[in-house]
């Protein structure tokens, strides 16, 4: 039997201690772990925004909605301000820096907008595309990516410069400054076999004065291993902390999550996370997580403490991307419903138009669906499995063998599988979960199929 | 395949989620146990004139299995698909903390290799060498005459031709 579901997805380990509260400001236990409840997020009045408002290192921005939220996470106070932009899209991905300024993206249907606002100007500068993780450099720098480049803002002559990504790499993504003349960013490598999602990233570090990329990881992927780096940042003492995921593309489990370091010399795993988390800062008083708040998609901010205390500073993005909010480049085409009711024909002169072939008559629930279960390398193993099926389920569900002569798109060639037809006034998922409490032992080999 | 006919009913065209929220409601978590329930057997899938099979979510097993896969293989069209062609896959979108459609089983990408992110326009050379033009993308998108899927080469500021999902806002 060809079982092509996978069950070696790694399985994370359970959070080392349960948040016990939520309440912000509170210090909740020692050990992150997914927060147990959501609260929600409440609204804070915001204050209009106010130049050099970053006066600390501690000090970290935060986007929530169109506010800017300044946190100091060690305590777990916060300050909501008007962004500086003004109204704008989808605020994402913020950076600030004490002394130069605050600097976001403002994500909107077509090209993005980099809002830079330092203590005496804000900057609006229009992109082509998409832009994302803009963030500073000791010396009043910004830098962001547009996917294919880096680029660069000077405060002296407010130019914008580009990097070209890594020759033969995919894409660039989450810049940092780790020396005034040195950047350190995630890149995407092509992978032969995937697909356009991420499947390998290593770090590259770009040299400003030999223009110049070289790669300082070496992590590997193939078509099914997948092995990603998010949300790298700044440790105060002057190494990049930085998310590593890794997992299989057919896996049905949750992804490793694994802290790393690197500084001088080879990167290092500093531990395992317990679930789904992605750096916003590195602080001299620890670290500040964003963490899946709950199935609602909503964005937590969690402080760890470097004795390991837990504190949970609200709501709120970092370097992380909204997910609830509707991405203003992804929106439904005009002229066609979301919502089809299939309830009337449709044009087929339209059809014949659009499709240049002879048009098969409409029908209304003329699909034949099924429980296969399979495959198999002879037709004598579907059959005992059929009959199995057919002794449990009863007289009044048809149960056969096929192959793929007779059903090509249900099975391949060589192959045999048992089916069971699923009526068609009920749920196929539904029909699925019964089948497999009655027959646990197919429950990695059945799917539904089309017959 | 004989007396084949599309099933433009309520149950072979689901309602299309539109958002994150909508997305999880219809589709449940990422990389869950049900996003890969269904399949189909493409010709061209992993490599050109290599078959395979694709998984997806049974939400819109119906409408892949039968309405999409169904209608090219019975007008003898399995020339148009060009590898490769994926489903579900427990991946990251690139570059971002965003689970991808593909994640919850409810995208399909295809004639990829054509059709890379990125490229502004539809390559319709199928695998046999012949110019389909958009007869595959007209089966898959918009509602009528395709089958309700959303077209990345529509994404307004990364184009992605080869890639179809039933969701949007996400």
């Amino acid at each position: 039997m060809n079982r092509n579901r996978s069950t070696r997805g790694r399985k994370m380990l359970a959070g080392l201690v349960c948040m016990t509260s939520s309440l912000l400001g509170v210090t909740i236990a020692v050990g992150l772990a997914r927060p147990a409840t959501d609260p929600g997020c409440p609204s804070e009045s915001p204050s209009m925004w106010a130049a050099g408002s970053v006066s600390s290192r501690e000090i970290v921005a935060a986007l929530d909605g169109d506010r800017v939220v300044m946190v100091d996470p060690g305590v777990g106070r916060r300050k909501a301000f008007t962004a500086p932009g003004g109204p704008g899209g989808l605020l994402r991905h913020i950076s600030t820096a004490a002394g130069f300024g605050t600097v976001y993206v403002d994500d909107r249907r077509g090209p993005d907008t980099v809002v830079i606002a330092t203590s005496d100007h804000v900057f609006k500068i229009r992109e082509k595309g998409e832009a994302t993780h803009p963030s500073w450099s000791p010396s009043g720098q910004v830098a962001w990516s547009v996917g294919t480049s880096l680029r660069v803002w000077s405060p002296a002559d407010r130019s914008v410069g580009t990097i070209p990504v890594p020759e033969a790499a995919s894409s660039v993504f989450s810049p940092v400054f780790t020396a005034t003349d040195e950047i350190t960013a995630v890149v995407q490598e092509p992978v032969p076999g995937t697909n356009e999602d991420d499947s390998l990233d290593n770090l590259w570090r770009y040299d400003v004065g030999a223009r110049a990329w070289t790669r300082v990881t070496s992590f590997e992927a193939d078509a099914e291993h997948w092995s990603v780096i998010r949300t790298p940042v700044l440790a105060p003492d002057g190494t990049l902390r930085f998310v590593l995921i890794q997992g299989l593309s057919s896996m049905t489990d949750s992804p490793s999550y694994e802290l790393w370091s690197y500084g001088e010399g080879a990167p290092l795993k500093i531990r395992d996370l317990p679930s789904e988390m992605y750096l916003a800062a590195a602080t001299d008083g620890g670290l500040t997580w964003n963490m899946p708040g709950g199935s609602a998609g909503e964005w937590r901010l969690v402080f760890e403490a470097a004795d390991g205390t837990v504190l949970d500073v609200g709501c709120g993005t970092v370097a992380v991307d909204p997910v609830v909010e509707p991405d203003p480049d992804i929106t439904a085409e005009q002229g066609h419903p979301d919502v089809v009711t299939g309830q009337g024909l449709p044009d087929v002169s339209m059809i014949r138009r659009g499709l240049q072939e002879p048009v098969p008559q409409v029908s209304s629930a003329a699909a034949s669906l099924a429980i296969l279960v399979g495959d198999f390398d002879s037709s004598e193993g579907a059959l005992a499995v059929a009959q199995a099926m057919s002794e449990r389920l009863g007289v009044g569900v048809p149960v056969s063998v096929i192959d793929h002569s007779g059903h090509p798109i249900a099975v391949r060639p060589g192959a045999w599988a048992a089916v069971a037809l699923i009526p068609t006034e009920t749920d196929p998922e539904a029909e699925l979960a019964r089948f497999r409490t009655l027959f646990p032992e197919y429950a990695g080999s059945s799917w539904i199929v089309a017959l | 395949m004989t007396g084949w006919v599309h099933d433009h009913s309520s149950a072979g065209i689901r309602p299309r989620p539109n958002g994150y929220t909508q997305l999880v409601a219809t589709f449940g978590q990422r990389c869950s146990d049900r996003a890969n329930d269904a399949r189909s057997y493409w010709p061209s899938q992993s490599a050109r004139n290599v078959p395979g099979y694709i998984y997806y979510h049974p939400y819109i097993g119906r409408n892949v299995g039968y309405n999409i896969r169904s209608h090219i293989e019975a007008i003898h069209k399995n020339g148009a698909v060009d590898y490769g062609v994926y489903g579900y896959n427990c991946r990251y979108i690139s570059g971002t903390t965003k689970w991808s459609t593909h994640a919850f089983g409810a995208a399909i990408d295809t004639n990829s290799y054509r059709n890379p992110v990125g490229q502004t326009y539809w390559n319709g050379i199928g695998a046999n060498g012949i110019n389909y033009h958009r007869y595959i993308p007209n089966v898959w998108r918009g509602a009528y005459p395709g089958h309700n899927f959303y077209w990345g080469l529509n994404f307004s500021t990364n184009p992605d031709p080869m890639h179809f999902q039933y969701v949007t806002g996400y």
